[in-house]
């Protein structure tokens, strides 16, 4: 709620309360006046009845005097000069008495006529009386002897005795009756007013001071929760919030403010501001602050400014601030919201950094990028640097100012493109045919898309590339690619000749050999005793060449086999193939002493199967190379060579003379004499070319004597 | 006692002599068939043509691939395809080791696959180890119906 609504709201709440009391004091003046007039009817009435009982008794009184004194007369008939002019002056002051009584002013009440009504008769009865009693008195005064039976005397006797103070009784009886009555009646109404008062006193209560209560108690609770939510404004606020004394001195400084300045609330608090600020801004506040109070006018107030701020340990850093001045009671403050922005200077930084990379990325593009518009003479928005390379531009202008659809061999195909990127969205890699400012045609790779630009206008955004010399790479590859399908044709029917041929020799060529072979053996069984040596080693020369023919058709077989089978790359380990035939090999010949050192780990990826013949061969060659050596030692391992991996099978046997090192991997090549170390060989040139289908290569060092050693790579 | 026979299929004469030298110095004594092509054997194998009355019922079959008229291959199909004559044990005897013919072989349900070497000495010990194992070791399937059994025989 704000302030003013607050303050309205208590306003109307005062004046509700003010007419609720001038009310309440109304009725109260209302109630005292109704009060007081009863009271003084009631005491006016018991006043006039008193009065009446007096003169009531006044005349009782005198009629006993006129009595008496007639009575005196009546005895002493000389001495009655003093006496009758005794009794003349009581019989006129009862004449007066009575006069004033039976006028009604006394008898009669002032406002209840019923009563007086009442009062009359008697009244007038007694008058009668009276007035006998009177006439009676004065013919006594007359008389000049006065004897004792004179009926005059007689008759004032007989009615002061009895008949006029009986009537007078009844009349006092009647008035204390009616005194009474007045008494409880003023007694009643004291009583009445009294509670009435309480009652009144009881209601102003209820009207007024509850309400004003709750009120007081409701206002007292907002107070406090609009200081609770400044509080916790404060406390929680992000933004550093410090207030400051004309003097600069701070006097509250929040949790913010203590995390983005290192300092405690204890510590800032009494401390001058510029403690918070770096120089020159700390100068430039104390002269600023000291100008405001001085002649008012200021540059902060009431603005966000950018000012750097200095942390307990001295680091600056950029801040934004906006300073309130605020007056409480007879002191005036400034309030200051701080907020920490590094980071967000950090990341305007950052994103300037990137742009101007993105914008030195783009200029430095081999590749032309631009911006242009639509319409048939549109022309660039934005082009870079390579752009004009492209299109052999002088300058930046010159291609600027020119018509996008004047750089198109083709008016038709720019307006076909266009429609096609607004339509689409983009094209990608289109081919396109161009022409440069110089008039030089070329091919460039178009990739654009639409978007629309600032003002909302459609502009293209695109990359355009010279595909010149790609076009003809990619005609000389398309005709490369037609001789080399034709050519695997070819190879293909060469291959299936290959098969047919091997097939061929494997089952027919080697039948004769075993005709020859096994005849000859039935030969040396069954007739070996008619034969002489000679005849007999003839014919076990006919044997061996006939198996040494067989061996080679069956390693010829194997060299095709290895040639024809495909390549099936998967990651294996050359030590786990190689340890299996190290081991056959040690059980061909269990009496030979031979050091096998295989590396573990050598994880190529290449067919295990033709990788298992290569070793297979290669150990074979340094197991029968090393036959001679006490201590023959073979080793499979890598090494690293120009970045290379290569592989290597080092044996400490015969060796080889360097100068014949090529015709090691010729099939059917051998180095060496047959009587020396048997073989064919074939071993190295299956080798070769099981090391040539993975990609690699393969060659050899070594002397005679000194051993020899394979190297081979496995390519990719 | 009676063996039953051995049933050579083999189009070279002198494979067949040198074959028949080795299973006579490996001193076996079963009858020895001889069939020179693929369509011979099946008409012995399914007792037609000129086998129409045979009786026995082979104890092996020793099967070239490379046959005139229908091939080695042919015959061991047309063998397995047979209700009857599935149980017989064909063991091919062949000078290729082409591995096709290996794969084809025993895809098709060859009991053993031998390569003739060149070397007779070690022919003579690979049928000397062929005879053992299935003329004396092997315990043959019992012959179909209407074929001799080797006690019958």
């Amino acid at each position: 709620m704000s302030e003013e609504r607050t303050r309205a709201s208590s306003d109307r709440f005062l004046a509700s309360m003010t007419a609720k009391y001038a009310a309440v004091l109304v009725v109260f003046a209302l109630a005292a006046f109704l009060a007081s007039l009863i009271l003084r009817h009631e005491l006016r009435v018991q006043h006039h009845d008193a009065e009446a009982v007096y003169w009531n008794g006044e005349e009782r009184l005198l009629i006993t005097r006129a009595a008496l004194i007639a009575a005196r007369l009546a005895q002493r008939p000389g001495a009655d000069v003093r006496l009758r002019a005794a009794l003349a002056s009581t019989v006129s002051r009862l004449v007066r008495v009575h006069a004033a009584l039976a006028s009604g002013r006394l008898l009669a009440h002032p406002r209840a006529n019923s009563t007086a009504a009442i009062e009359s008769a008697p009244a007038l009865h007694l008058a009668a009386r009276e007035r006998r009693f009177v006439a009676a008195a004065r013919a006594l005064i007359g008389r000049r002897v006065i004897r004792h039976n004179d009926p005059a005397l007689v008759t004032l006797e007989r009615m002061s005795l009895t008949t006029l103070p009986a009537a007078l009784k009844v009349i006092t009886a009647r008035l204390r009756r009616q005194g009474a009555r007045h008494l409880a009646r003023i007694t009643t109404t004291v009583r009445a007013a009294f509670i009435a008062t309480l009652a009144l006193l009881l209601a102003a209560a209820m009207a007024v001071f509850r309400p004003m209560a709750r009120r007081v108690r409701r206002d007292i609770a907002n107070v406090q929760a609009a200081g609770m939510l400044n509080q916790t404004i404060v406390n929680t606020a992000a933004d550093a919030i410090i207030t400051i004394d004309t003097g600069g001195a701070m006097r509250l400084f929040n949790p913010a403010a203590e995390r983005a300045f290192g300092l405690t609330s204890a510590e800032a608090v009494g401390r001058n501001v510029t403690t918070l600020m770096p120089e020159p801004e700390r100068t430039a506040h104390t002269r600023g602050l000291a100008r405001y109070l001085d002649a008012g006018g200021s540059r902060v107030l009431g603005q966000l400014r950018e000012i750097r701020a200095r942390r307990k340990d001295g680091t600056v850093f950029p801040a934004e601030l906006s300073v309130s001045e605020m007056v409480i009671g007879s002191e005036r403050l400034f309030l200051g919201m701080i907020r920490d922005i590094s980071q967000r200077k950090e990341a305007e930084a950052l994103i300037a950094r990137a742009q101007a990379r993105y914008r030195e990325l783009v200029n430095n593009l081999g590749v032309g990028v631009y911006r242009n518009r639509p319409e048939p003479d549109g022309r660039f928005l934005e082009i870079n640097p390579a752009m004009l390379t492209l299109f052999e531009a002088a300058s930046q202008d010159a291609l600027m100012n020119t018509r996008t659809s004047a750089l198109y061999q083709d008016p038709e195909e720019r307006a076909a493109l266009s429609a096609e990127i607004a339509r689409a969205g983009f094209v990608r890699n289109r081919e396109i045919r161009v022409v440069t400012l110089k008039g030089r045609p070329f091919w460039a790779a178009i990739t654009a898309r639409a978007v629309r630009d600032e003002d909302g206008l459609l502009a293209f955004d695109g990359v355009i590339e010279d595909i010149t010399d790609r076009k003809a790479a990619n005609e000389a590859i398309s005709i490369l690619n037609r001789d080399l399908e034709q050519r695997l044709v070819e190879i293909d029917a060469v291959n299936q000749e290959l098969e047919a041929f091997s097939y061929s020799v494997s089952h027919d060529l080697r039948a004769p050999l075993r005709s020859i072979d096994g005849f000859s053996q039935a030969l040396l069984e069954d007739y070996g005793e008619t034969l002489d040596a000679q005849g007999r080693d003839f014919l076990r020369r006919v044997r061996a060449a006939t198996q040494r023919m067989g061996q080679l058709i069956d390693d010829l077989l194997k060299l095709s086999r290895v040639t024809r089978a495909e390549l099936h790359r998967v990651p294996c380990d050359l030590g786990v193939l190689a340890e299996p035939i190290a081991a056959g090999l040690r059980a061909r010949e269990p009496e030979r002493t031979v050091t096998f050192a295989i590396a573990s780990g050598l994880t190529v990826n290449g067919d295990p199967q033709l990788l298992a013949i290569a070793l297979t061969n290669l150990l074979d060659n340094a197991w029968k190379f090393t036959s001679r050596e006490a201590h023959a030692r073979i080793e499979l391992n890598r090494l690293s060579q120009d970045g290379e991996t290569v592989y290597f099978v080092r044996d400490n046997g015969a060796g080889f003379d360097p100068a014949y090192t090529d015709k090691l991997f010729r099939a059917f090549q051998r180095l060496h004499a047959l009587t020396d170390f048997p073989g064919v060989g074939i071993g190295l040139a299956t080798v070769q070319r099981i090391v040539r289908r993975h990609g690699g290569r393969v060659w050899a060092e070594g002397a005679v004597g000194q051993g020899a050693t394979f190297f081979f790579t496995l390519g990719a | 006692m009676d063996e039953r026979p051995i049933l050579l299929v083999e189009d070279n004469p002198d494979d067949e002599a040198l074959t028949l030298r080795a299973l006579a110095k490996n001193k076996i004594r079963n009858p020895i068939q001889v069939a020179r092509d693929g369509e011979d054997a099946l008409a012995y194998l399914f007792r037609t043509g000129p086998w129409a009355g045979r009786v026995e019922f082979p104890q092996v079959v020793l099967l070239d691939l490379k046959l005139p008229k229908v091939d080695g291959l042919e015959v061991l199909r047309r063998v397995r395809a047979d209700e009857a004559l599935r149980v017989l044990p064909v063991v091919i005897l062949t000078s290729s080791d082409e591995e096709r013919d290996l794969v084809e072989s025993y895809r098709l349900g060859a009991n053993s696959y031998i390569r003739k070497p060149v070397d007779f000495a070690q022919f003579i010990e690979a049928v000397r180890q062929l005879g053992l194992y299935w003329l004396v070791l092997n315990e043959a399937p019992p012959a179909p119906r209407g074929q001799s059994a080797p006690e019958g025989g």
